[in-house]
């Protein structure tokens, strides 16, 4: 019984820590980096 | 020939959070987890040409992420090297409060699993990958993945639970100890 809810609760966890960080906004570097490598793809095509 | 088309471009940048939640939840710090990204999508971009269009774009960025890490581990001989138990034994998370459990104790709880069962709960417990994709993704069978998450859910269980392990474990090794010594220290 008791394992039961724990297990209801580990499953709502999982779902929270991974939803925390995929809900925040795209850092800057990241943006940034690939902005970069598309310039430089179009700049020198392989 | 080796071009990025502006679509791919954009889809990986809608990815970034997905991939930055899965990198934490596997090494369990951001910081880390920006340098994991960073060089997945660097791989990513460098290799295009293995992505077949039409294909699932998260799970290849997924996969290149988590090989990245596993390689990552291996070269810093650490980690992979806890294999069941090890670390988990020492760590037993008792809630403060009997039946609620908040997000530090579970994270705690999460980063004591072995990588390789952390990782199977999370790509199909929190990322929603089915068990076939997550089988794909690491590279190992079916079966594997389903044992490896059952694996992860009963020491989250165990360690989250507030009812001490009865049934394995050095816990009940311990308490058998404990409970022969205190019967007349013979053993």
């Amino acid at each position: 019984m008791l394992d039961r809810a724990v297990q209801a609760q580990i499953g709502r966890l999982l779902r929270d820590v991974f939803a925390d960080v995929a809900h925040e906004p795209v850092p800057e570097r990241f943006v940034t980096l690939l902005a970069e490598l598309e310039s430089k793809s179009k700049e020198a095509p392989r | 020939m080796s071009t990025v088309s502006g679509p791919v471009k954009d889809a990986m940048l809608r990815l970034v959070p997905n991939l930055r939640a899965f990198a934490v939840s596997l090494c369990g710090n951001i910081e880390r987890a920006d340098d994991l990204v960073q060089e997945t999508l660097l791989k990513a971009w460098n290799n295009i040409d293995d992505f077949q269009e039409g294909t699932n774009l998260r799970a290849w960025l997924f996969t290149i992420l988590r090989n990245t890490y596993f390689s990552d581990c291996r070269r810093r001989r650490r980690e992979v090297e806890d294999r069941d138990g090890v670390k988990a034994a020492d760590l037993s998370v008792h809630p403060e409060q009997p039946g609620h459990l908040d997000m530090q104790d579970f994270r705690k709880a999460l980063d004591a699993l072995p990588p390789d069962q952390r990782e199977a709960l999370v790509l199909v417990g929190a990322a929603g990958f089915s068990y076939e994709e997550a089988a794909e993704i690491s590279g190992c069978a079916v079966g594997t993945i389903k044992s490896r998450v059952n694996r992860a859910r009963s020491k989250l269980i165990e360690m989250l639970s507030v009812s001490p392990p009865h049934e394995y474990g050095p816990d009940a090794a311990t308490e058998a100890i404990i409970s022969r010594t205190a019967r007349g220290g013979s053993y």
